[in-house]
């Protein structure tokens, strides 16, 4: 695949164009790539695609090989990888809390204490998620304004 | 934790034992048994008393997360370790009279007073920590709304 990447005015509108012979998965996860790091996801119930603004996610847990996108009242799955996800969330307050769980530091109520030495982060919907003792000085870092 | 993880630090742990039962050792002998001689075998009481020491702290491992409920079991088991362990040193101990009952009784009541003890400053320190935190974030989210 030839890669052109040219710059243009600061009035021109940025685009991002694929030419390709089919759209095959490698070409649908660089959209979605692309799409998550404009800040847009995409979701899949009962095989129907949703795009969901990462706004309205408060976090994405990989289950045995699958990976689910959690918002306040709707649970999608999605194609991509938790480690992708980590990648491309990165600037979007997203940080790894656990081995399985990428959560939203924007929709945090509160961090509770718990059993041996780890946290618990209480989410603005009720739900609380476990932080690992191992992601603790990731989460401090964070939150003093380190990068994510 | 990983397994890797929690073997790196009871190794740690177990030599800053070793340093510690030597150094207590070294500070109670000189002052309440100054005159007292030893044979190169006394050497090796630290390396025994600090294996002893870490050997609890191997309940803890898990390569999943633990629930709380799971740690709870766990610390229960910590504990009765570190009493068995407490308890059969006293009882191999010449110097301690373990035949009194009101002695073994003592002994058994401070180990338990001193884990919780100790779980209890772990605990308050997390709840310390975890306070901290929730300030942290809070002015985190308002600097990026």
């Amino acid at each position: 695949m030839i890669i052109n990447i040219s710059q243009i005015k600061k009035d021109e509108k940025e685009r991002l164009e694929i030419y390709c012979h089919k759209v095959n998965n490698e070409i649908t996860e660089i959209v979605r790539f692309v799409k998550s790091r404009q800040g847009q996801l995409t979701g899949i119930i009962e095989g129907a695609q949703y795009e969901i603004p990462v706004s309205d996610v408060f976090y994405i847990e990989g289950v045995d090989n699958k990976v689910f996108i959690y918002c306040e009242k709707q649970v999608y799955e999605t194609r991509q990888k938790l480690y992708e996800l980590e990648e491309a969330l990165k600037e979007k307050h997203f940080l790894r809390v656990s081995k399985s769980v990428l959560l939203n530091l924007m929709k945090i109520e509160s961090i509770k204490s718990s059993l041996n030495g780890r946290f618990t982060a209480v989410l603005q919907i009720g739900e609380q998620i476990i932080i690992s003792r191992k992601y603790v000085p990731e989460l401090k870092k964070a939150l003093k304004g380190g990068n994510l | 934790m990983s397994l890797k993880e929690i073997l790196y630090r009871s190794f740690m742990t177990y030599f800053i034992l070793v340093t510690c039962i030597t150094a207590g050792i070294m500070i109670l002998g000189l002052a309440f048994d100054p005159d007292a001689r030893f044979g190169y075998d006394a050497f090796i009481s630290p390396f025994i008393f600090a294996a002893l020491g870490v050997i609890p702290n191997l309940f803890m491992y898990s390569s999943k997360e633990l629930s709380d409920k799971q740690i709870i079991l766990r610390k229960i088991m910590q504990f009765a370790v570190i009493e068995v362990e407490v308890v059969g040193m006293c009882i191999i101990s010449p110097v301690i009279h373990t035949e009194k009952i009101e002695v073994i009784t003592g002994v058994i009541i401070s180990v338990f007073v001193i884990f919780i003890l100790a779980n209890f400053i772990s605990i308050m320190n997390n709840y310390f920590s975890a306070k901290q935190l929730t300030k942290e974030l809070m002015q985190f989210q308002k600097n990026i709304k």
